[in-house]
C-alpha cells in the first residue's frame, strides 16, 4: 500500500466493506473532530458523522482508485457539515460586518500581548476560544481546520471544497483575523492582555515604541 | 486597483508566507522586506496558531458507541444497495439453481447431504445456517487426517499453508466446562481456490475453521463474510486468512492457530 507524506492511503480499485471500515476507523477520531468544530451545534455532530460515513459507503464507486480517500473523505464530511448547518438556520456572529485585515492585526492595542503570551491567554479565554471559532463562517472554519489541525495544502482544501485556492486564502486571512480580534477584545476585557495604547505605536502597528521614537528624533 | 484590493492582496500574500505555500523565491523576497520585529512577531504567530489549534482540537474524539452504531449501519446498508431488479433476478436465479440441485442430488443420492445442499463455500457464505444442516458426525466423517494437532500442522504445511495448530488443552483448560474434541482436518478446492477446513466438536456443536491463500476469492468471501457476522472470527495468518464458522463465537479456535516456519514437514 503507498503512503504519501501526510500519511494517507491509496486504497485499492475495489473498496470492500472491510478495507472501507479499517480505513474509516484509521481517521474516525479525525473526522469527528473536525466535524464538532464545523457545526455551528456540536450537539448535531454524532447525525453528521454517521449521515457522512454511510454516504461515503454508498458512493464508493466514485471514489477514483489511486487518488487520496481522506480527502475524499473530507469533501463529503465538509458537504454534509455546511448542510447541517443551513438547517441550523443561524446566522453567523456579526463579525462579518466588520472588516479585519490580518496583516494589518499588529496595529490593534494587545495584540503583540496576545500573541507573545497565546498558551497562557488562550488558557485564560477557557470556552472563548471554541465560541469565538463557532462565530466564523462555515468556509472559514473549514479552512481554518483543514489547513491548521489537519495540514492539508491549499491545493487539497481548494479540491475539498470545491473553490479556487485564491478563495481558500481569503478565507484563511479573514477566518484568522476574525478570530485573533474577537479573542483580543475578550482577553483586553477580561484583563487578560494589555492594550498598548496605539500612540505609542508605529502608523502600521508594525513598529515598536522605540524604533517609533527614533524614527520620530 | 482599490485600496481595499490591494489589502486583500497583502493578507493573502502574507497568509501564503504565513503558511509556507510561496515558491522559494517568494518566500525568500517577503522574508528579506521583513524587519526583525515582524520575523519576531510571525514566529510569536505560529506559536499562537498551533496553541490555538491544539486548543480546539482538545481530546474531542469519536464515541465508542457512535463508531459501532455506524459501522453496524454500514453492514446493514451493505445487504440493501443491490439495486430491486438486479436482486429479483438473483434471488429468482439462485431459488431455480437450488431446487434443481437439491431435487437433482435427492434423486441421484437418494440420501440427506447439507455439503452438497450448499456447494462451493457453505460454511463461510451461509455461517450458522449452515451450522444447523451439519452434524459433528459428519464432520469427522469428511475429515482427511485425525484430530491431531501435530497431524493437522503437517497436513497444512504439506499444503503450503505455514501454520500450527496448537493441541486443544492451550487454549480449553482439563477444568473447563466445555467439552471440546478435535475432529481432523481436510482439503477441497472452491472455485479455484484451495481452502483447508480444521473441525473441532464443541459440546456438540460443529466448529470449523477455513484457511484459504490472502489475496484469493476465497479468502475475500471470509472477509465479506465477517463483514456481514456470517463468521464470527477471522485471522491473518502469516499469507493466509482463517474464518471461524461456529454457533457462538469462539475466539479460542482461531487463537489454537499460530503462524509457523514454511518448512514444518
Amino acid at each position: 500500500m503507498n503512503t504519501t507524506t501526510l500519511g494517507i492511503e491509496k486504497l485499492p480499485k475495489v473498496i470492500e466493506m472491510d478495507e472501507f471500515l479499517v480505513q474509516i476507523e484509521k481517521y474516525k477520531d479525525e473526522f469527528y473532530r473536525y466535524i464538532y468544530r464545523m457545526a455551528w451545534d456540536s450537539g448535531v455532530a454524532d447525525d453528521v458523522f454517521s449521515s457522512a460515513i454511510l454516504a461515503a459507503y454508498q458512493n464508493r464507486h466514485k471514489f477514483t482508485p489511486g487518488s487520496n480517500f481522506r480527502a475524499w473523505m473530507y469533501r463529503i464530511i465538509t458537504n454534509k457539515c455546511f448542510v447541517a448547518n443551513r438547517e441550523t438556520g443561524r446566522a453567523p456572529d456579526n463579525l462579518d460586518d466588520h472588516e479585519f485585515h490580518i496583516s494589518s492585526l499588529p496595529s490593534q492595542p494587545g495584540y503583540d500581548d496576545l500573541i507573545e503570551r497565546g498558551d497562557e491567554v488562550l488558557q485564560a479565554c477557557g470556552d472563548e476560544v471554541a465560541m469565538a471559532f463557532r462565530c466564523l463562517s462555515t468556509a472559514e472554519r473549514s479552512c481554518l481546520l483543514l489547513r491548521g489541525i489537519q495540514g492539508h495544502s491549499y491545493q487539497e482544501i481548494a479540491d475539498i471544497l470545491e473553490i479556487p485556492v485564491g478563495t481558500v486564502m481569503t478565507h484563511l486571512s479573514r477566518g484568522r483575523a476574525k478570530l485573533r480580534k474577537r479573542l483580543l477584545d475578550y482577553a483586553i476585557g477580561e484583563g487578560v492582555v494589555k492594550a498598548v495604547p496605539l500612540k505609542m505605536m508605529g502608523a502600521d502597528g508594525r513598529t515598536d515604541v522605540l524604533e517609533f521614537k527614533e524614527k520620530r528624533a | 486597483m482599490s485600496k481595499e484590493s490591494e489589502q486583500e492582496k497583502k493578507d493573502k500574500l502574507w497568509t501564503a508566507y504565513f503558511d509556507g505555500e510561496l515558491s522559494s523565491s517568494e518566500s525568500l523576497e517577503f522574508d528579506n522586506a521583513l524587519s526583525d520585529k515582524e520575523r519576531k512577531r510571525l514566529i510569536a504567530e505560529r506559536r499562537f496558531e498551533s496553541a490555538l489549534g491544539d486548543r480546539l482540537s482538545g481530546d474531542i474524539k469519536c464515541p465508542d458507541e457512535l463508531w459501532n452504531r455506524v459501522a453496524a449501519q454500514m453492514r446493514r446498508a451493505d445487504r440493501r444497495v443491490m439495486p430491486p431488479l438486479v436482486w429479483k433476478l438473483v434471488a429468482t436465479g439462485a431459488a431455480a439453481a437450488g431446487l434443481l440441485l437439491v431435487v437433482s442430488l435427492v434423486f441421484l443420492t437418494g440420501r440427506h447431504n447439507p455439503a452438497a445442499e450448499n456447494p462451493g463455500f457453505a460454511e463461510v457464505d451461509s455461517g450458522d445456517d449452515f451450522l444447523q444442516l451439519v452434524a459433528v458426525t459428519e464432520l469427522e466423517q469428511r475429515a482427511e487426517v485425525a484430530g491431531d494437532a501435530a497431524v493437522a500442522t503437517k497436513f497444512l504445511a504439506a499444503r503450503g499453508i505455514a501454520v500450527a495448530v496448537q493441541p486443544l488443552a492451550v487454549v480449553v483448560p482439563p477444568e473447563s466446562p466445555h467439552d471440546a474434541v478435535f475432529l481432523g482436518a481436510r482439503e477441497r478446492m472452491v472455485g479455484r481456490d484451495r481452502v483447508v477446513d480444521l473441525m473441532w466438536n464443541c459440546c456438540g456443536k460443529p466448529v470449523i475453521v477455513s484457511i484459504a491463500a490472502e489475496g484469493s476469492a476465497a479468502a475475500a468471501r471470509i472477509g465479506r463474510a465477517f463483514g456481514d457476522g456470517r463468521v464470527s472470527g477471522q485471522r491473518r495468518l502469516g499469507g493466509h486468512v482463517a474464518g471461524l464458522v461456529s454457533e457462538h463465537a469462539s475466539p479460542a479456535f482461531l487463537g489454537l492457530l499460530i503462524p509457523a516456519t514454511p518448512n514444518v514437514s
